[in-house]
């Protein structure tokens, strides 16, 4: 089994990821020194809260540099919620900043896909994986502002229908997988999701 | 639609009581959880004496119950510091639903918005039926306010929060039904995620939310400590909620 490494940058809460895979008997830590990414076999980068918020954080810890050559060598990762979101370019939450750049694309708010929308989208959603992926993740918790409004199309693996929309759920490239979702907050199907991606 | 299970928690008991009152012992709070984690969406945990006591007795429960359960967990009751708050999401809360502590303290919902994001921030509201409308309950129900709901959902949204959960005081416990007047006074204002709760004791009951399209989620607590409603009719009546949308 792959020894599983949470970034702990000090920002949102870890807590809930740590326990899926410690309760899933992955050997797990919470990775605080910026020196340790690149020994890393399996990284985890969670976050919640505010695009510019994260990346200024990951900046000021030292973490941003070596996640972005972590995932440039497509080594195994996993970004959830605002951890996925920064690996794009930017968003429009906080104009300016830039994100890792590692999926093409940027992000936008609920509210500029429709004026009169309630938001932030909440709750368990049913997941449209594309043909090729294997999942059997049929459900996922969500709970975001932001979404994918602009992608490559041959790095998007699952969407979610929310108001009509069709909303990125997933992104993948080589090694690096980015979900929108929280598979930890997911019930059993959402373990089961994080241990066949931790296991690949 | 999000099904949310509600345990008021008193010490290391489950309970749950009538508009409030004459609270009944229903059994350990943490095999309870684990029974509801298979079939709701989210757990509401409710420290019924903290903000009395002003010791948040939740704690314990929340880290035993957050190491083998894996859907949100919001904590409701006495959390009056950032620092308590903090406490409550390193032990494993998602949420943390603050009424009493937030009245007249703006900067409480700022502090953990800014640490924690929007999303963990629930706006708990507790409303009691009264001559000239909903009145704002605070201490569980014990303490009024003389603050309209309208006004404090206004108020909610000018702070900032990412959801409000609004609990009819005077059904509660009671088994007669939401108050749909009360939801759609509150849908109407609100431009974030509404959860209702307070007096469901039926199937029946669930399904009088079905046309409330913006309804974000429903609070249950008799209807599921009582068996009033069983997880198959919660599921099936999810999912065809699901598929309308």
């Amino acid at each position: 089994m792959r020894k599983v490494s949470i970034v702990d940058y000090g920002i949102g809460n870890i807590r809930s990821v740590l326990n899926a895979y410690s309760y899933l008997g992955y050997n797990v830590s919470l990775l605080d020194k910026p020196a340790e990414i690149r020994h890393a076999e399996y990284l985890v980068l969670p976050g919640v809260g505010n695009f510019g918020a994260v990346v200024e954080r990951l900046q000021r810890k030292e973490f941003f540099d070596p996640i972005a050559s972590y995932v440039s060598d497509s080594k195994p990762f996993l970004g959830i919620c605002v951890g996925m979101q920064v690996l794009f370019e930017d968003s429009s939450e906080s104009p300016g900043v830039s994100g890792f750049g590692f999926f093409k694309g940027s992000l936008s708010h609920f509210l500029e896909l429709s004026p009169r929308t309630i938001s932030p989208s909440i709750g368990n959603f049913d997941l449209n994986w594309s043909a090729d992926t294997g999942q059997t993740l049929e459900r996922a918790y969500f709970v975001h502002n932001y979404f994918v409004s602009d992608y490559s199309d041959s790095e998007l693996l699952a969407t979610y229908e929310w108001n009509g929309f069709s909303v990125p759920a997933a992104f993948r490239l080589g090694g690096v997988v980015g979900v929108q979702f929280h598979p930890e907050k997911s019930g059993t199907q959402g373990l089961h999701f994080l241990d066949s991606l931790a296991k690949r | 639609m999000r099904v949310i299970a509600r345990l008021d928690v008193k010490g290391d008991s489950l309970i749950k009581g009538v508009r409030f009152e004459g609270l009944r012992r229903l059994g350990n709070p943490a095999e309870v959880a684990r029974r509801y984690a298979s079939f709701v969406d989210e757990l509401f945990f409710v420290d019924t004496v903290a903000s009395l006591y002003g010791r948040p007795q939740v704690a314990e429960l929340l880290e035993s119950v957050a190491s083998e359960i894996f859907v949100p967990l919001t904590v409701g009751g006495g959390i009056t510091t950032i620092l308590e708050a903090e406490r409550m999401f390193k032990l494993g809360a998602d949420k943390v639903a603050i009424n009493t502590a937030g009245f007249g303290a703006p900067e409480l919902f700022h502090e953990i918005a800014k640490n924690f994001g929007l999303q963990s921030v629930v706006g708990s509201i507790q409303a009691n039926k009264t001559e000239s409308g909903w009145e704002c309950l605070t201490e569980q129900g014990r303490e009024r306010t003389h603050v309209s709901v309208n006004d404090r959902v206004r108020e909610l949204l000018e702070i900032g929060i990412g959801e409000i959960i609004v609990t009819s005081v005077d059904r509660d416990g009671t088994r007669n039904g939401f108050d749909l007047e009360l939801l759609e006074q509150v849908l109407q204002f609100s431009n974030v995620p509404v959860v209702i709760g307070g007096g469901c004791g039926s199937l029946e009951h669930l399904e009088t939310l079905r046309p409330y399209e913006t309804l974000s989620g429903v609070a249950l607590a008799s209807s599921l400590h009582y068996e009033l409603i069983d997880q198959d009719q919660i599921r099936r009546w999810r999912n065809c909620e699901d598929r309308r949308l």
